[in-house]
C-alpha cells in the first residue's frame, strides 16, 4: 500500500479517518502495518502490502 | 422488496464461506468461470469507456484480468483500485499485474463491497463483472448506494451480470436449481440488473442483453446524477 493512498481511504464502517501505523516500509510502499479507526476501535492489518479492510468477523 | 424481487433466489452462503470458496478456487478460476465471462466483461469494459488519467475502481476483481485492462486504459496518470473478499485472488491478480509491469498504478484491498473503505466522490468509474449477483437481495441496493457514494458526481457505473429479465426459461430454471443445490460453487444467480441500478437512483445510459451460453445476462452502463455527463457516443466494441 502506498502512503499517498491515505488521502482516499476511510474506515469502511463509520467512514471516519484512519490512523496509520507502519511496521515495515520501503521508500514508496508500506509492507506491514495497521490502519486504526479509533471511533470504531477496529484495527485493519496491512500484510504483504495489502490492507485487509474486512470487518473483523469476516477475516 | 417488491414482488418481482421475491422471484430472485436468496443467498444463503455466508461471507466467510464465500471468502473460503474464492480462496480455494483462485488458482483454477480462469479455467472454468474465466471462459464463461471473458467476452462479456471485455464488452462491458469497452462500453464503460475508461479514459486516460481516470481514477477507477473494480469491485470483485477476481483473478485480475479487468484490473489489467483498466490499468492499461487509465495510463500512467490514472489509478486503478480493486477490492475483493478473497486474499488468494489478490495474490493471483498481483502476479498478473506485476508481470505486465502495471502494479504501480493499481492498489488492491481485501474488503466487502457492502462497506467500501473510500471517501465520498473519489472515482470516475466503478466496474463490476459477475459480482453484483453474488450479493443477497437486500444487500444489492446497499452495494449500489455505496458505489453511488464513492463515485464523483457524473461518474459512471458499469455492471455485467446474469439476468432474470427473460423470465423463467427452462435453461434458467435448470441453472437456478443447480445454484440452489451447489451454492458454494455455482454462486452467481440471475437478478434484475437494470431495475436494481435504476432503483438505486442512477441514470441508465445504456443497456445490452446478452446470452451467456444460452443463459441471459445484462450489461448496464449508468451514471451518478449531477453535473458531468457520460459520452453519448458509446463505442460499438
Amino acid at each position: 500500500m502506498r502512503k499517498k493512498l491515505m488521502e482516499i481511504l476511510c474506515c469502511p464502517l463509520c467512514k471516519g479517518d484512519l490512523e496509520l501505523e507502519i511496521d515495515e516500509e520501503t521508500e514508496e510502499e508500506i509492507i506491514t502495518g495497521k490502519l486504526i479507526c479509533e471511533k470504531c476501535d477496529i484495527i485493519y492489518p496491512i500484510e504483504e502490502g495489502i490492507p485487509n479492510m474486512l470487518p473483523p468477523e469476516l477475516r | 422488496m417488491n414482488s418481482k424481487n421475491d422471484r430472485i433466489l436468496r443467498v444463503h452462503r455466508t461471507k466467510a464461506q464465500a471468502r473460503e470458496t474464492y480462496n480455494k478456487i483462485s488458482r483454477v478460476y480462469d479455467y472454468f468461470a474465466g471462459i464463461f465471462e471473458k467476452k462479456y466483461r471485455n464488452r462491458a469494459l469497452t462500453l464503460l469507456n475508461i479514459k486516460k488519467g481516470e481514477i477507477v475502481l473494480e469491485l470483485g476483481f477476481g483473478t485480475g484480468h479487468c484490473l489489467k485492462k483498466m490499468a492499461e486504459l487509465v495510463g500512467e496518470e490514472g489509478k486503478v483500485y480493486g477490492i475483493d473478499i478473497s486474499s488468494r485472488m489478490q495474490e493471483v491478480s498481483k502476479r498478473r499485474l506485476q508481470k505486465a509491469g502495471l502494479l504501480d498504478r493499481v492498489e488492491l484491498y481485501c474488503g466487502d463491497a457492502l462497506e467500501l473503505p473510500y471517501e465520498d466522490n473519489k472515482f470516475d468509474a466503478v466496474f463490476m463483472s459477475f459480482t453484483l449477483e453474488l450479493f443477497d437481495t437486500p444487500e444489492i441496493p446497499k452495494v449500489l448506494d455505496e458505489i453511488k457514494r464513492v463515485l464523483k458526481p457524473g461518474g459512471r457505473l458499469g455492471v455485467v451480470s446474469m439476468s432474470k429479465e427473460d423470465g423463467d426459461s427452462l435453461l434458467l430454471r435448470l441453472y437456478e436449481r443447480l445454484h440452489e443445490k451447489f451454492p458454494q460453487y455455482i454462486d452467481c444467480r440471475p437478478i434484475y440488473v437494470e431495475q436494481s441500478i435504476r432503483g438505486a437512483g442512477f441514470e441508465i445510459k445504456y443497456k445490452e442483453e446478452v446470452k451467456l451460453f444460452g443463459l441471459p445476462g445484462e450489461i448496464v452502463i449508468a451514471k451518478k446524477l449531477l453535473n458531468s455527463t457520460l459520452p453519448n457516443n458509446i463505442p460499438s466494441d
